[in-house]
């Protein structure tokens, strides 16, 4: 938790970006947004689509380079590594994109998937290796998924393999942009419980992208929220989505429909 | 089960068993569902991915291919027409009048080289002959969907997600139709944008006497919109009632478990509720209670269909589960003995 005074795991320090838009108007998708993001927390973004959220989520990432700003992975800038340490330093943090099945290749087969995150070559070391992070995710046991397609999963166990994937390279955070938008109600929970256990047994820090503010108020520690590519109210969860001070975050959490007030 | 024996329902479906063929596979989406819409009235239909929900929608209009899929058996009513044999023709004046659709994607039936003003005075030209001033009954379908005019003559691809779905509505009310069927209409959109379209839809509603089968996997959105609500699972109705009737008291062990589920909390052990397993495979034949292999309930007479029961306290209210059956019984036996 941010409050021990230790420094962040990530920090992204006043970042902007803007993108031209197919016609030609520049589009400010983050602007002189600030982050911080410590271990083993889980920060929640949430916004409405256009706010900026995956945009920040990538840039945190390194897989977008903000126009202005800055961001730092334990204290050091990007901007200040070499490419080579730049690419290894990116490791540390791995995405869970919301489309499980479009980010797997439909050809490969769970081995080749895995051995590929795991950034070696196929080889009984690696079966080993890939088996055990498949147990971890639940796929149990991993050797029976190993020789699977994609397709020959289901929407569940895809998502699964691949969270398994992100973790094969031990990452320090995970971004999840929509985990959990595609998937059904019944499996929801399992993941929210598999992305706990991950974070109780290895300390890793998410940040979850999220238009959902159920799942934000119930996984996160923090949570910031974003309209038009700022921050426009940020802090513990028990704070800014019990007693939200911003009229933008008010308005998102009474569009919510709730289950437990049906109709008169 | 009907609200009022005056009232006919304006849909009403028994025991509608349905497949898709693939190749050499029967896909049997639909395996026994039954449901009736009442004039004015709005129902909800809540289901995971495969339950058939959408593949009962598309039933309802027609929309299936004849070659590739079947009707293998029951009945679907539509405003007084038997139309479960229907014909591509008889299909096309039944349709638009008296049931229309709203689909998820607008963008995907939305036609993009059309201004939408055309596209709903096409609508108005083909199913509401009787109109003389078309650009006028155009102009009042913006109108009731509170799109300016302008819009008339922008193309799909130059409207917002909200707007579409908007101008796929108008399209869809130049049929004056007496049912609307809406499969997933915001599920792809914002909630604020989705405060707004179901607030539009409600207010519609009440203007035109419309009914509405609100196809939803969001129980939270189907609460706030209807008053009946039905639960599908692997290709069944398998528990029905008014909305605060399955919600406060569940009697299906899926249902319970999905209300669990969609309430995003966590239990004191600080964990998130699920229902174990998978959905089943709808290639592959199922004996009895499709749930059985997922519920914690299941015991010797789940190996065959229960035929639904009725749940006290709300006549609308029934279920399809030997373990309620088990458990009424035990309560009246108890209530008996004490």
């Amino acid at each position: 938790m941010p409050a021990d005074g230790k420094k962040p795991l990530v920090e992204l320090r006043n970042v902007s970006k803007s993108f031209r838009s197919a016609a030609g108007e520049t589009v400010h998708a983050v602007r002189g947004v600030s982050l911080a993001v410590h271990g083993g927390e889980t920060v929640a973004l949430v916004g409405e689509s256009g706010s900026g959220k995956s945009t920040l989520g990538r840039i945190a990432l390194g897989l977008i380079e903000p126009d202005a700003g800055d961001v730092l992975l334990d204290g050091r800038s990007f901007a200040s590594l070499s490419s080579r340490a730049f690419r290894k330093a990116r490791t540390a943090m791995q995405p869970i994109f919301q489309d499980a099945t479009a980010s797997l290749n439909p050809r490969r087969t769970v081995r080749q998937l895995m051995a590929q995150a795991l950034r070696r070559h196929e080889g009984s070391n690696v079966d080993v290796q890939a088996a055990a992070i498949l147990a971890s995710v639940g796929l149990r046991p991993g050797a029976d998924y190993l020789d699977r397609l994609p397709h020959e999963l289901s929407g569940g166990q895809r998502q699964r393999l691949a969270i398994a994937r992100a973790l094969a390279v031990e990452p320090a955070l995970i971004v999840a942009d929509e985990p959990l938008s595609g998937a059904d109600v019944s499996i929801r929970g399992q993941v929210l419980n598999l992305l706990l256990d991950i974070q109780q047994a290895r300390g890793i820090a998410y940040v979850m992208i999220t238009h959902d503010i159920s799942i934000a108020r119930a996984f996160a520690d923090r949570v910031a929220v974003m309209l038009r590519g700022e921050i426009v109210e940020s802090g513990p969860v028990g704070d800014v989505l019990v007693d939200p001070r911003h009229e933008y975050t008010r308005r998102l959490l009474a569009a919510v429909p709730e289950l437990d007030r049906p109709v008169p | 089960m009907n609200v009022a024996v005056s009232d006919r329902p304006i849909v009403s479906v028994s025991d509608l068993r349905f497949s898709y063929l693939r190749g050499g596979a029967v896909v049997s989406a639909l395996r026994g569902v039954s449901l009736a819409v009442q004039p004015g009235e709005a129902v909800g239909l809540v289901g995971e991915s495969g339950s058939g929900k959408s593949t009962l929608a598309r039933v309802l209009l027609g929309l299936t291919h004849p070659l590739l899929s079947r009707i293998e058996g029951g009945r679907i009513v539509i405003d007084g027409h038997d139309v479960t044999t229907f014909s591509a023709q008889q299909w096309e004046s039944l349709r638009g009048h008296p049931v229309a659709m709203m689909f998820q994607d607008p963008l995907t039936y939305l036609n993009p080289i059309m201004n939408v003003g055309r596209q709903i005075a096409e609508s108005v030209r083909r199913h509401d002959r009787g109109v003389a001033d078309v650009g006028a009954r155009v102009r009042a379908l913006l109108g009731l969907v509170r799109l300016p005019e302008t819009v008339a003559k922008a193309y799909a691809h130059e409207l917002s997600g909200g707007m579409r779905q908007r101008a796929l509505l108008a399209v869809a009310l130049g049929c004056r139709p007496r049912v609307l069927v809406a499969d997933e209409p915001t599920t792809a959109l914002d909630v604020t944008t989705q405060t707004e379209i179901m607030a539009l839809l409600a207010d519609l509603r009440e203007r035109l006497g419309m009914a509405m089968l609100l196809i939803s996997h969001d129980l939270g959105l189907v609460a706030s919109a209807c008053t009946r609500i039905y639960v599908m699972y692997a290709g069944r109705t398998v528990e029905w009632g008014t909305t605060a009737g399955v919600f406060q008291a569940s009697a299906h062990p899926y249902t319970a478990g999905l209300l669990q589920s969609a309430r995003v909390a966590r239990n004191a052990a600080g964990r998130f509720a699920t229902i174990a397993g998978d959905v089943p495979n709808l290639a592959q034949p199922i004996e009895g209670c499709p749930f059985r292999p997922r519920c914690a309930f299941a015991f010797e007479p789940c190996g065959q269909m229960p035929e639904p029961v009725a749940v006290p306290g709300d006549r609308d209210h029934a279920v399809r589960c030997w373990w309620f059956e088990e458990r009424l019984r035990s309560g009246a036996e108890a209530a008996r003995a004490g």
